[in-house]
Protein backbone atom coordinates (compact mmCIF):
# COMPACT_ATOMS: atom_id res chain seq x y z
CA UNK A 1 0.00 0.00 0.00
CA UNK A 2 1.26 3.45 -0.92
CA UNK A 3 0.18 6.40 1.19
CA UNK A 4 0.97 10.06 0.71
CA UNK A 5 1.46 11.54 4.15
CA UNK A 6 0.78 15.15 3.35
CA UNK A 7 -1.50 16.96 0.95
CA UNK A 8 -3.75 19.95 1.52
CA UNK A 9 -7.29 20.45 0.34
CA UNK A 10 -8.72 23.94 0.16
CA UNK A 11 -10.71 26.36 -1.94
CA UNK A 12 -7.80 28.78 -2.37
CA UNK A 13 -7.41 30.28 -5.81
CA UNK A 14 -3.76 29.44 -6.45
CA UNK A 15 -3.13 26.49 -4.19
CA UNK A 16 -6.58 24.99 -3.98
CA UNK A 17 -7.30 21.31 -4.46
CA UNK A 18 -10.54 19.39 -4.14
CA UNK A 19 -11.13 15.75 -3.36
CA UNK A 20 -11.96 14.66 -6.89
CA UNK A 21 -8.82 16.20 -8.32
CA UNK A 22 -6.71 14.69 -5.56
CA UNK A 23 -8.04 11.21 -6.27
CA UNK A 24 -7.32 11.70 -9.95
CA UNK A 25 -3.72 12.60 -9.07
CA UNK A 26 -3.45 9.58 -6.80
CA UNK A 27 -4.64 7.37 -9.63
CA UNK A 28 -2.08 8.82 -12.01
CA UNK A 29 0.69 8.29 -9.48
CA UNK A 30 -0.40 4.80 -8.49
CA UNK A 31 -0.87 5.84 -4.88
CA UNK A 32 -3.59 4.26 -2.77
CA UNK A 33 -4.33 6.90 -0.19
CA UNK A 34 -3.39 10.37 0.99
CA UNK A 35 -3.64 12.13 4.31
CA UNK A 36 -5.26 15.51 3.74
CA UNK A 37 -5.01 18.61 5.89
CA UNK A 38 -6.46 22.12 5.56
CA UNK A 39 -4.66 24.74 3.48
CA UNK A 40 -2.60 27.61 4.83
CA UNK A 41 -5.41 30.09 5.55
CA UNK A 42 -7.35 27.53 7.53
CA UNK A 43 -4.14 26.39 9.16
CA UNK A 44 -3.63 29.89 10.57
CA UNK A 45 -7.25 30.89 11.21
CA UNK A 46 -10.71 29.42 10.66
CA UNK A 47 -9.43 26.03 11.88
CA UNK A 48 -12.91 24.63 12.46
CA UNK A 49 -14.00 25.56 8.95
CA UNK A 50 -10.90 23.95 7.50
CA UNK A 51 -11.25 20.78 9.51
CA UNK A 52 -14.90 20.42 8.59
CA UNK A 53 -14.02 20.90 4.94
CA UNK A 54 -11.43 18.12 5.14
CA UNK A 55 -13.86 15.78 6.87
CA UNK A 56 -16.47 16.56 4.24
CA UNK A 57 -14.10 16.04 1.31
CA UNK A 58 -12.70 12.82 2.74
CA UNK A 59 -16.20 11.36 3.09
CA UNK A 60 -16.55 11.56 -0.68
CA UNK A 61 -13.67 9.08 -1.05
CA UNK A 62 -13.38 7.30 2.27
CA UNK A 63 -11.08 4.63 0.87
CA UNK A 64 -8.66 7.16 -0.62
CA UNK A 65 -8.57 10.28 1.54
CA UNK A 66 -7.60 10.12 5.19
CA UNK A 67 -8.61 13.26 7.11
CA UNK A 68 -6.16 15.17 9.25
CA UNK A 69 -6.97 18.28 11.24
CA UNK A 70 -5.26 21.36 12.51
CA UNK A 71 -5.71 23.88 15.26
CA UNK A 72 -3.84 27.01 16.23
CA UNK A 73 -2.69 26.78 19.86
CA UNK A 74 -3.10 30.53 20.34
CA UNK A 75 -6.85 29.92 20.48
CA UNK A 76 -6.34 28.33 23.89
CA UNK A 77 -9.38 26.52 25.27
CA UNK A 78 -11.23 27.03 22.03
CA UNK A 79 -8.40 25.23 20.23
CA UNK A 80 -8.79 22.27 22.55
CA UNK A 81 -12.52 22.10 21.82
CA UNK A 82 -11.88 22.19 18.08
CA UNK A 83 -9.31 19.42 18.35
CA UNK A 84 -11.57 17.16 20.42
CA UNK A 85 -14.33 17.68 17.88
CA UNK A 86 -12.10 16.85 14.92
CA UNK A 87 -10.73 13.67 16.48
CA UNK A 88 -14.18 12.52 17.53
CA UNK A 89 -15.46 13.05 13.99
CA UNK A 90 -12.77 11.09 12.20
CA UNK A 91 -9.57 13.09 11.94
CA UNK A 92 -6.65 10.72 12.39
CA UNK A 93 -3.68 13.09 12.57
CA UNK A 94 -3.00 16.51 14.03
CA UNK A 95 -1.06 18.91 11.82
CA UNK A 96 0.76 21.81 13.43
CA UNK A 97 2.49 24.51 11.45
CA UNK A 98 4.55 26.58 13.91
CA UNK A 99 5.65 29.06 11.25
CA UNK A 100 2.20 29.89 9.97
CA UNK A 101 0.54 29.53 13.34
CA UNK A 102 3.25 31.56 15.05
CA UNK A 103 4.41 29.45 17.97
CA UNK A 104 7.27 27.28 19.12
CA UNK A 105 6.58 23.56 19.15
CA UNK A 106 8.70 23.19 22.28
CA UNK A 107 6.90 25.98 24.11
CA UNK A 108 4.35 25.24 26.82
CA UNK A 109 1.66 26.74 24.62
CA UNK A 110 1.53 23.51 22.63
CA UNK A 111 1.24 21.19 25.61
CA UNK A 112 -2.57 21.04 25.86
CA UNK A 113 -2.89 20.06 22.20
CA UNK A 114 -0.19 17.44 22.41
CA UNK A 115 -1.80 16.04 25.53
CA UNK A 116 -5.03 15.64 23.61
CA UNK A 117 -3.24 13.94 20.72
CA UNK A 118 -1.64 11.59 23.20
CA UNK A 119 -5.03 10.80 24.72
CA UNK A 120 -6.50 9.89 21.33
CA UNK A 121 -3.28 8.11 20.28
CA UNK A 122 -3.04 10.25 17.15
CA UNK A 123 0.26 11.11 15.45
CA UNK A 124 1.27 14.74 15.16
CA UNK A 125 2.68 16.11 11.93
CA UNK A 126 4.82 19.20 12.53
CA UNK A 127 6.03 21.40 9.70
CA UNK A 128 9.76 22.07 9.93
CA UNK A 129 12.12 24.18 7.87
CA UNK A 130 10.81 27.63 8.75
CA UNK A 131 13.71 29.58 10.12
CA UNK A 132 12.39 30.75 13.48
CA UNK A 133 9.81 28.12 14.27
CA UNK A 134 10.90 25.15 12.20
CA UNK A 135 14.12 23.81 13.65
CA UNK A 136 14.27 20.00 13.81
CA UNK A 137 15.83 20.30 17.25
CA UNK A 138 12.80 22.22 18.52
CA UNK A 139 10.69 19.25 17.49
CA UNK A 140 13.09 16.79 19.09
CA UNK A 141 12.91 18.74 22.34
CA UNK A 142 9.12 18.55 22.20
CA UNK A 143 9.14 14.86 21.28
CA UNK A 144 11.38 14.06 24.23
CA UNK A 145 8.75 15.64 26.48
CA UNK A 146 6.06 13.47 24.88
CA UNK A 147 7.72 10.10 24.32
CA UNK A 148 4.38 8.36 23.91
CA UNK A 149 3.31 10.58 21.01
CA UNK A 150 4.43 9.76 17.49
CA UNK A 151 5.66 12.86 15.67
CA UNK A 152 6.27 13.31 11.99
CA UNK A 153 8.96 15.84 11.07
CA UNK A 154 7.28 17.43 8.06
CA UNK A 155 9.66 18.36 5.23
CA UNK A 156 12.68 17.06 7.14
CA UNK A 157 13.84 20.57 7.93
CA UNK A 158 14.00 21.59 4.28
CA UNK A 159 15.55 23.70 3.08
CA UNK A 160 18.16 25.06 5.46
CA UNK A 161 18.02 22.64 8.38
CA UNK A 162 18.87 19.61 6.28
CA UNK A 163 22.20 19.21 8.03
CA UNK A 164 20.55 18.99 11.46
CA UNK A 165 18.28 16.09 10.58
CA UNK A 166 20.77 13.18 10.66
CA UNK A 167 21.83 14.21 14.16
CA UNK A 168 18.54 15.39 15.60
CA UNK A 169 16.66 12.45 14.14
CA UNK A 170 18.59 9.98 16.26
CA UNK A 171 17.61 11.58 19.54
CA UNK A 172 13.93 10.76 19.66
CA UNK A 173 12.78 7.37 18.36
CA UNK A 174 9.20 8.65 18.32
CA UNK A 175 10.00 11.11 15.52
CA UNK A 176 9.53 10.02 11.92
CA UNK A 177 11.03 11.92 9.01
CA UNK A 178 8.75 13.05 6.17
CA UNK A 179 10.49 13.94 2.94
CA UNK A 180 8.38 16.43 0.99
CA UNK A 181 10.46 19.47 -0.06
CA UNK A 182 13.61 17.64 1.08
CA UNK A 183 14.04 16.30 -2.46
CA UNK A 184 14.85 12.63 -2.94
CA UNK A 185 18.62 13.00 -3.08
CA UNK A 186 18.67 14.59 0.38
CA UNK A 187 15.90 12.49 1.88
CA UNK A 188 17.82 9.30 1.14
CA UNK A 189 20.78 10.56 3.13
CA UNK A 190 18.50 11.32 6.07
CA UNK A 191 17.14 7.79 6.00
CA UNK A 192 20.62 6.36 5.91
CA UNK A 193 21.20 8.14 9.21
CA UNK A 194 17.92 7.62 11.07
CA UNK A 195 16.77 4.37 9.49
CA UNK A 196 14.34 3.43 6.77
CA UNK A 197 11.78 2.36 9.35
CA UNK A 198 11.35 6.00 10.30
CA UNK A 199 11.00 7.44 6.82
CA UNK A 200 7.67 8.60 5.44
CA UNK A 201 6.78 9.74 1.93
CA UNK A 202 4.75 12.88 1.37
CA UNK A 203 4.23 15.05 -1.67
CA UNK A 204 3.03 18.35 -0.16
CA UNK A 205 0.63 18.63 -3.06
CA UNK A 206 -0.68 20.88 -4.47
CA UNK A 207 2.32 23.09 -3.77
CA UNK A 208 4.24 20.25 -5.32
CA UNK A 209 3.03 18.09 -8.14
CA UNK A 210 1.91 14.85 -6.51
CA UNK A 211 2.56 12.78 -9.61
CA UNK A 212 6.02 14.23 -10.19
CA UNK A 213 7.11 13.87 -6.58
CA UNK A 214 6.08 10.23 -6.39
CA UNK A 215 7.71 9.45 -9.70
CA UNK A 216 10.96 11.08 -8.64
CA UNK A 217 11.17 9.65 -5.11
CA UNK A 218 10.43 6.15 -6.35
CA UNK A 219 13.04 6.53 -9.06
CA UNK A 220 15.73 7.50 -6.57
CA UNK A 221 14.55 5.12 -3.87
CA UNK A 222 13.99 1.60 -5.21
CA UNK A 223 10.89 -0.06 -3.89
CA UNK A 224 12.63 -3.25 -2.83
CA UNK A 225 14.61 -1.28 -0.27
CA UNK A 226 12.36 1.64 0.57
CA UNK A 227 8.87 0.16 0.27
CA UNK A 228 8.10 0.81 3.92
CA UNK A 229 8.81 4.51 3.39
CA UNK A 230 6.10 4.65 0.75
CA UNK A 231 3.35 3.32 2.94
CA UNK A 232 3.89 0.78 5.68
CA UNK A 233 5.59 3.09 8.16
CA UNK A 234 2.76 5.60 7.98
CA UNK A 235 0.12 2.89 7.98
CA UNK A 236 1.57 1.70 11.25
CA UNK A 237 1.28 5.16 12.76
CA UNK A 238 -2.27 5.60 11.57
CA UNK A 239 -3.31 2.10 12.59
CA UNK A 240 -4.60 1.15 9.19
CA UNK A 241 -4.22 -2.10 7.29
CA UNK A 242 -0.80 -2.11 5.64
CA UNK A 243 -1.86 -4.33 2.74
CA UNK B 1 20.96 25.28 -25.36
CA UNK B 2 20.50 24.35 -21.71
CA UNK B 3 22.60 26.28 -19.20
CA UNK B 4 22.67 25.43 -15.53
CA UNK B 5 23.45 28.74 -13.86
CA UNK B 6 23.96 27.46 -10.33
CA UNK B 7 26.56 24.75 -9.73
CA UNK B 8 29.55 24.31 -7.46
CA UNK B 9 32.91 22.63 -7.81
CA UNK B 10 32.20 20.75 -4.63
CA UNK B 11 34.82 20.01 -2.04
CA UNK B 12 34.30 16.28 -2.54
CA UNK B 13 34.81 16.65 -6.28
CA UNK B 14 37.87 18.83 -5.85
CA UNK B 15 39.42 16.44 -3.35
CA UNK B 16 38.94 13.49 -5.65
CA UNK B 17 39.49 14.99 -9.10
CA UNK B 18 41.50 18.15 -8.54
CA UNK B 19 40.59 20.33 -11.49
CA UNK B 20 39.44 17.58 -13.85
CA UNK B 21 35.71 17.97 -14.53
CA UNK B 22 35.36 14.92 -16.78
CA UNK B 23 33.23 12.87 -14.38
CA UNK B 24 31.26 15.93 -13.35
CA UNK B 25 30.41 16.66 -16.98
CA UNK B 26 29.19 13.11 -17.51
CA UNK B 27 26.34 13.88 -15.11
CA UNK B 28 25.52 16.97 -17.16
CA UNK B 29 25.59 14.85 -20.31
CA UNK B 30 23.06 12.44 -18.86
CA UNK B 31 20.60 15.29 -18.49
CA UNK B 32 21.35 17.22 -21.65
CA UNK B 33 22.93 20.19 -19.90
CA UNK B 34 25.18 22.00 -22.34
CA UNK B 35 26.89 24.55 -20.11
CA UNK B 36 27.12 25.38 -16.43
CA UNK B 37 28.13 28.36 -14.34
CA UNK B 38 30.74 27.01 -11.95
CA UNK B 39 31.22 28.44 -8.49
CA UNK B 40 33.58 27.43 -5.76
CA UNK B 41 32.52 25.43 -2.75
CA UNK B 42 35.66 25.35 -0.67
CA UNK B 43 36.15 29.05 -1.32
CA UNK B 44 32.98 29.80 0.63
CA UNK B 45 34.54 28.51 3.82
CA UNK B 46 36.32 31.00 6.01
CA UNK B 47 39.63 29.15 6.22
CA UNK B 48 39.99 28.82 2.48
CA UNK B 49 42.55 30.61 0.36
CA UNK B 50 40.24 32.67 -1.82
CA UNK B 51 42.85 33.27 -4.50
CA UNK B 52 43.68 29.59 -4.73
CA UNK B 53 39.99 28.67 -4.84
CA UNK B 54 39.29 31.11 -7.65
CA UNK B 55 42.26 29.74 -9.57
CA UNK B 56 40.92 26.21 -9.13
CA UNK B 57 37.53 27.19 -10.51
CA UNK B 58 39.22 28.90 -13.48
CA UNK B 59 41.42 25.90 -14.19
CA UNK B 60 38.50 23.49 -13.90
CA UNK B 61 36.59 25.54 -16.45
CA UNK B 62 39.62 25.63 -18.73
CA UNK B 63 39.62 21.84 -18.78
CA UNK B 64 35.92 21.58 -19.64
CA UNK B 65 36.10 22.20 -23.36
CA UNK B 66 34.02 25.32 -23.04
CA UNK B 67 31.25 23.62 -21.07
CA UNK B 68 31.88 25.50 -17.82
CA UNK B 69 32.25 29.21 -17.19
CA UNK B 70 33.60 30.55 -13.90
CA UNK B 71 32.20 32.81 -11.23
CA UNK B 72 34.45 34.35 -8.60
CA UNK B 73 34.05 34.60 -4.88
CA UNK B 74 35.67 36.73 -2.20
CA UNK B 75 35.17 37.29 1.51
CA UNK B 76 33.98 40.87 2.11
CA UNK B 77 35.12 40.71 5.72
CA UNK B 78 38.71 40.42 4.49
CA UNK B 79 38.44 44.06 3.42
CA UNK B 80 40.64 45.65 0.77
CA UNK B 81 42.26 42.37 -0.37
CA UNK B 82 38.80 41.14 -1.33
CA UNK B 83 38.33 44.05 -3.70
CA UNK B 84 41.71 43.49 -5.33
CA UNK B 85 41.04 39.77 -5.65
CA UNK B 86 37.74 40.40 -7.35
CA UNK B 87 39.40 42.78 -9.79
CA UNK B 88 41.97 40.07 -10.55
CA UNK B 89 39.19 37.55 -11.13
CA UNK B 90 37.52 39.76 -13.70
CA UNK B 91 40.58 41.29 -15.37
CA UNK B 92 42.97 38.33 -15.34
CA UNK B 93 40.76 35.26 -15.01
CA UNK B 94 37.82 36.45 -17.14
CA UNK B 95 35.32 35.36 -14.52
CA UNK B 96 31.75 36.18 -15.40
CA UNK B 97 30.28 37.24 -12.11
CA UNK B 98 30.70 37.31 -8.35
CA UNK B 99 29.09 34.66 -6.17
CA UNK B 100 28.48 35.49 -2.53
CA UNK B 101 26.95 33.29 0.15
CA UNK B 102 26.39 35.57 3.15
CA UNK B 103 24.97 32.73 5.25
CA UNK B 104 27.89 30.32 4.87
CA UNK B 105 30.50 33.05 4.54
CA UNK B 106 29.06 34.79 7.58
CA UNK B 107 28.80 38.42 6.65
CA UNK B 108 26.10 41.04 6.35
CA UNK B 109 25.10 42.51 3.04
CA UNK B 110 25.26 45.90 4.72
CA UNK B 111 28.81 47.17 4.89
CA UNK B 112 31.36 49.34 3.17
CA UNK B 113 33.23 46.52 1.43
CA UNK B 114 29.94 45.12 0.18
CA UNK B 115 29.07 48.55 -1.16
CA UNK B 116 32.34 48.71 -3.02
CA UNK B 117 31.85 45.22 -4.46
CA UNK B 118 28.44 46.27 -5.68
CA UNK B 119 29.95 49.31 -7.40
CA UNK B 120 32.71 47.22 -8.93
CA UNK B 121 30.26 44.70 -10.35
CA UNK B 122 28.31 47.57 -11.85
CA UNK B 123 31.47 49.08 -13.33
CA UNK B 124 32.56 45.72 -14.77
CA UNK B 125 28.99 44.98 -15.86
CA UNK B 126 29.09 41.52 -14.32
CA UNK B 127 26.28 40.16 -12.15
CA UNK B 128 26.40 39.44 -8.42
CA UNK B 129 24.90 36.07 -7.60
CA UNK B 130 23.73 35.56 -4.03
CA UNK B 131 22.62 32.61 -2.05
CA UNK B 132 19.18 33.70 -0.92
CA UNK B 133 16.21 32.45 1.02
CA UNK B 134 17.96 32.19 4.37
CA UNK B 135 17.89 34.56 7.33
CA UNK B 136 19.55 36.46 8.71
CA UNK B 137 21.99 37.57 6.01
CA UNK B 138 20.61 36.06 2.82
CA UNK B 139 17.01 37.08 2.56
CA UNK B 140 15.62 38.15 -0.82
CA UNK B 141 14.62 41.46 0.73
CA UNK B 142 18.23 42.12 1.71
CA UNK B 143 19.47 41.37 -1.80
CA UNK B 144 16.56 43.42 -3.11
CA UNK B 145 17.71 46.24 -0.87
CA UNK B 146 21.09 46.16 -2.57
CA UNK B 147 19.34 46.24 -5.92
CA UNK B 148 17.49 49.37 -4.86
CA UNK B 149 20.66 51.03 -3.60
CA UNK B 150 22.79 50.11 -6.62
CA UNK B 151 20.55 50.40 -9.67
CA UNK B 152 23.46 50.13 -12.11
CA UNK B 153 24.44 46.66 -10.87
CA UNK B 154 22.81 43.37 -11.78
CA UNK B 155 21.87 41.22 -8.78
CA UNK B 156 20.80 37.60 -9.03
CA UNK B 157 18.83 35.68 -6.43
CA UNK B 158 20.51 32.30 -6.60
CA UNK B 159 17.51 30.45 -5.22
CA UNK B 160 14.52 32.72 -5.95
CA UNK B 161 13.68 32.78 -2.25
CA UNK B 162 13.78 29.01 -1.62
CA UNK B 163 10.71 27.47 0.03
CA UNK B 164 9.92 30.09 2.64
CA UNK B 165 10.65 33.45 1.01
CA UNK B 166 9.78 33.04 -2.65
CA UNK B 167 6.88 35.45 -2.26
CA UNK B 168 9.29 38.10 -1.04
CA UNK B 169 11.57 37.30 -3.95
CA UNK B 170 8.66 37.68 -6.31
CA UNK B 171 7.78 41.10 -4.92
CA UNK B 172 11.32 42.43 -5.24
CA UNK B 173 11.70 40.91 -8.70
CA UNK B 174 8.69 42.95 -9.74
CA UNK B 175 10.04 46.10 -8.14
CA UNK B 176 13.69 46.03 -9.22
CA UNK B 177 14.57 45.97 -12.93
CA UNK B 178 18.16 45.06 -12.02
CA UNK B 179 17.17 42.03 -9.93
CA UNK B 180 17.20 38.58 -11.55
CA UNK B 181 16.54 35.08 -10.23
CA UNK B 182 17.66 31.52 -10.72
CA UNK B 183 14.84 29.01 -10.43
CA UNK B 184 16.51 26.65 -8.00
CA UNK B 185 14.76 26.09 -4.72
CA UNK B 186 11.09 27.07 -4.55
CA UNK B 187 8.49 24.33 -4.81
CA UNK B 188 6.38 23.75 -7.90
CA UNK B 189 3.72 26.29 -6.95
CA UNK B 190 6.28 28.97 -6.13
CA UNK B 191 8.19 28.47 -9.35
CA UNK B 192 4.97 28.47 -11.32
CA UNK B 193 3.97 31.81 -9.80
CA UNK B 194 7.37 33.35 -10.51
CA UNK B 195 7.38 32.13 -14.10
CA UNK B 196 3.89 33.48 -14.57
CA UNK B 197 4.37 36.90 -12.98
CA UNK B 198 7.99 37.91 -13.60
CA UNK B 199 9.55 39.29 -16.77
CA UNK B 200 10.79 36.23 -18.66
CA UNK B 201 14.05 38.01 -19.44
CA UNK B 202 14.99 38.03 -15.76
CA UNK B 203 14.80 34.33 -14.98
CA UNK B 204 17.33 31.54 -15.32
CA UNK B 205 17.47 27.90 -14.27
CA UNK B 206 19.88 26.12 -11.94
CA UNK B 207 20.40 23.02 -9.81
CA UNK B 208 23.02 23.60 -7.11
CA UNK B 209 24.71 20.49 -8.51
CA UNK B 210 28.13 19.66 -7.12
CA UNK B 211 27.77 20.43 -3.43
CA UNK B 212 28.04 16.70 -2.78
CA UNK B 213 27.90 13.55 -4.85
CA UNK B 214 24.16 13.46 -5.28
CA UNK B 215 22.66 14.18 -8.66
CA UNK B 216 20.34 17.13 -8.13
CA UNK B 217 20.03 17.84 -11.84
CA UNK B 218 17.50 15.13 -12.61
CA UNK B 219 14.95 16.32 -10.08
CA UNK B 220 15.37 20.02 -10.83
CA UNK B 221 15.44 19.57 -14.59
CA UNK B 222 12.29 17.49 -14.34
CA UNK B 223 10.64 20.09 -12.15
CA UNK B 224 11.17 22.98 -14.56
CA UNK B 225 10.06 20.73 -17.41
CA UNK B 226 6.61 20.23 -15.89
CA UNK B 227 6.00 23.94 -15.30
CA UNK B 228 3.75 25.17 -18.05
CA UNK B 229 5.11 28.02 -20.14
CA UNK B 230 5.40 29.08 -23.74
CA UNK B 231 8.32 27.56 -25.64
CA UNK B 232 9.89 30.96 -26.25
CA UNK B 233 9.86 31.70 -22.52
CA UNK B 234 11.34 28.30 -21.73
CA UNK B 235 14.14 28.85 -24.23
CA UNK B 236 15.06 32.09 -22.48
CA UNK B 237 14.93 30.64 -18.97
CA UNK B 238 16.83 27.50 -19.84
CA UNK B 239 19.68 29.20 -21.63
CA UNK B 240 19.28 32.36 -23.66
CA UNK B 241 19.01 34.67 -20.66
CA UNK B 242 22.21 33.24 -19.21
CA UNK B 243 24.04 33.88 -22.47
CA UNK B 244 23.02 37.54 -22.25
CA UNK B 245 23.48 38.09 -18.52
CA UNK B 246 26.87 36.36 -18.31
CA UNK B 247 27.97 37.63 -21.74
CA UNK B 248 28.84 34.14 -22.93
CA UNK B 249 30.49 33.60 -26.27
CA UNK B 250 28.55 30.76 -27.87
Amino acid sequence: MKIDCYVTLSREKDTGLRAGDLVHELDLAGVDKAVAAPGEREMAVYNQTGNNFILSESRKYPDRIIPACTVNPWYGGKAEEILHYAFKHGAVMLVLHPTIQGFLINDDLAIPLLTIAQHYKRPVYVHTGGHLYGSPWQLIDCAMRFPDVKFIMGHAGATDFWNDVPYAGKFAPNVYIEGSYARPFTFMAHLDAVGIDRGIMGSAAPKNSLVYEWEQYQRYMPDDTYSSVFGANLAGLLGINKE
Amino acid sequence: MIIDTHTHWGIVWEDKYGTDPSEWLKVCDRHGVDMSALMTHRGLTINSDMKRCNDIVRETCDRSGGRLFPLATVHPDFGEPSLREFERCVNDLDMRGLKLHPWIQGFSTSGTVMDELCRLCGAFNVPMIFHDGTPCYSMPSQIGGLALRFPDTKFVLGHAGLLELWRSALSFLKRCPNLYAILCGPHFAGMTAIVKKIDENKLMWGTDFGFGWSDSIEYRKGLIDIIAMHDSKRTKIMGDNAVRIFKLKI
